[in-house]
């Protein structure tokens, strides 16, 4: 096959592949590498290939294999990890002054599944500053360009993962998302991304964000392969109180039962106004295409959307600053403007209105479960807007970077408040050629539904199979 | 409405060595975000706690 070709296999696929060694793991991976080399350089996806120690977990792979040894369901596949999740003998650069890199000793949690699954991790993928950001306009790392653009941002802050898969660097990638940051990107390049529930995979040897809001997910080509890495990652970790033992269950189950039976609920109040015409014209046509396979599609009331960006901004902007407290205090000169501003407007927030805004959130929450009573899951747009250009934020300067993010976020962080499942499927372009999403959420710990949904989506369409006019 | 003097007080009450350009940067976010409080002192509030927990399947 050629090597290019092999680098846009499903998961699923490339897995099935080396475990019947019709492909060995070196050889998917050296193919990875040999496109990172050449596509790397314009996008600026990953900070860091680890080119030989990938190739020889690969080795190992193929050893076991060789030995009969079962490869795991992940066997041989390559993927990219952003670079606030721990890697064993890499640093955690979190986007940010090299002063703050640390080298864990340790892998996290998530990481250990992976491997354990038989993944190959190929390296770690860029980011907006300490994952505070939504452009991936980044002062330390230089941009992440959007593979369908090169004048365009990923979205972030997860952008190096979504553009690594979308390029065909990676099989499949790990994303955070605390407002959006593995939506808002897989929306703006064109892959499927999984915010799962809040607690659902564990956050142990993660660079916190906003711990209350904070959650880990898949960025990948299609919905099956999110359910795949969802599997493997899921479950309780005693380093990350939040996290839930949800076992790993069957993600996809009910995945090929087509939509017969589903009630999906529309928000046509907040989450479909201020959209772009394009935006609204492809989220919109997806709806008929949900009907047409079978759905029921309803209308629903959240009346206090609206309130929802509000209570995430304060609860983050507390978060994040107590986070980041003592680093501010002695080095502040060490981040990047737009950080400067996002990270000390936290200082001047009561410790009432932090309350006041966890007390909206149970408000908001009840509201949001209250309209599942009817429906299954809800669809909206990801985002209002295509990716935008990254010349709107020349220098990362604090004001357009803090506007995008408030532009980008609207749609999406409604959902880590409400700790809701949500996932971005790839619903159309727009006339310049740009990727539009799609998202689906579903009650907490109902990942199977919002799967099901996207995974008839996918079947009905193909917009997840088109590709990016790279070399 | 929140002054750039009122805001550079606060500042130094909280111990930090802001220039006026980083304190004038801050301003029009620290006002939104009490902008944001304010509406939320508009909801029915009252009988919620600052916690909520989900039930697993």
């Amino acid at each position: 096959m050629n090597p290019r070709n092999l680098c846009f296999l499903t998961i699923s696929d490339l897995a099935a592949r080396v475990a019947s060694r019709e492909l060995t793991a070196l050889e998917l991976v050296r193919a990875y590498l040999a496109r990172i080399d050449q596509v790397n350089p314009g996008i600026n996806a990953y900070m860091l290939i680890m080119a030989e120690q990938a190739e020889d977990d690969a080795r190992r792979v193929d050893e076991g294999i060789a030995k009969g040894r079962a490869p795991g369901p992940l066997g041989g596949v390559p993927l990219g990890i952003k670079d606030l999740i721990d890697v064993a003998g890499a640093p955690t650069a979190a986007g940010a002054h090299r002063r703050f890199h640390y080298t864990p000793d340790r892998d996290a949690p998530v990481i250990s599944r992976l491997r354990r699954a038989g993944a190959v991790i190929l390296g770690k993928t860029n980011l907006h500053e300490f994952a505070y950001g939504v452009t991936n306009i980044n002062p330390h790392t230089g941009p992440v360009r959007n593979p369908w653009d090169h004048r365009r941002i990923p979205g972030g802050s997860s952008g190096g993962s979504a553009a690594a898969v979308t390029a065909g660097l990676c099989a499949g990638a790990l994303g955070s998302d605390t407002g959006g940051s593995i939506r808002i990107p897989s929306a703006l390049c064109g892959t499927v991304g999984l915010k799962p529930t809040y607690g659902r995979i564990p956050r142990t040897g993660v660079v916190a964000l906003a711990w209350t809001l904070d959650h880990l997910g898949p960025i990948t080509r299609t919905t099956r392969d999110a359910a795949l890495l969802l599997r493997v990652m899921a479950g309780e970790d005693p380093g990350d109180p939040a996290s839930v033992t949800s076992g790993s269950p069957p993600f996809d189950e009910g995945a090929e039962d087509g939509l017969a039976g589903i009630r999906i609920g529309v928000p046509r109040t907040f989450f479909w106004e201020r959209t772009d015409p394009e935006v609204h014209s492809a989220a919109h046509a997806a709806l008929r295409v949900l009907a047409d396979r079978g759905a029921t599609v309803l209308d629903v009331d959240l009346a206090h959307a609206e309130d929802a960006g509000k209570a995430v901004a304060i609860i983050l902007s507390v978060e994040a600053t107590a986070y980041h407290e003592r680093r501010l205090r002695t080095s502040l000169g060490a981040y990047g403007d737009d950080l400067q501003v996002r990270l000390l407007r936290g200082f001047f927030i009561p410790a009432t209105d932090y309350v006041l805004a966890q007390r909206a959130r149970a408000f908001i929450t009840d509201e949001f479960l209250s309209a599942f009573r009817g429906v299954d899951v809800l669809v909206t747009p990801t985002t209002t807007v295509p990716a935008r250009p990254i010349e709107e934020d020349p220098g990362a300067s604090g004001a357009a970077s803090l506007a995008m993010s408030t532009e980008l976020t609207r749609l999406t962080n409604p959902f880590n408040l409400t700790g809701m499942p949500a996932l971005s499927v790839p619903c159309g372009f727009t006339r310049d050629g740009l990727p539009v999403g799609l998202q689906i959420v579903g009650i907490p710990f109902d990942e199977p539904a919002v799967l099901r949904v996207g995974h008839a989506y996918e079947q009905a369409t193909e917009w997840h199979t088109r590709r990016p006019p790279l070399s | 409405m929140l002054t750039l003097q009122e805001l550079e007080h606060l500042a130094d009450l909280l111990g930090l060595s802001l220039s006026r350009d980083q304190v004038a940067a801050l301003l029009p976010e620290v006002q939104r975000l009490r902008e944001h409080a304010a509406r939320l002192r508009e909801l029915p509030l009252d009988p919620q706690e600052p916690a909520l927990r989900f039930a697993l399947p």
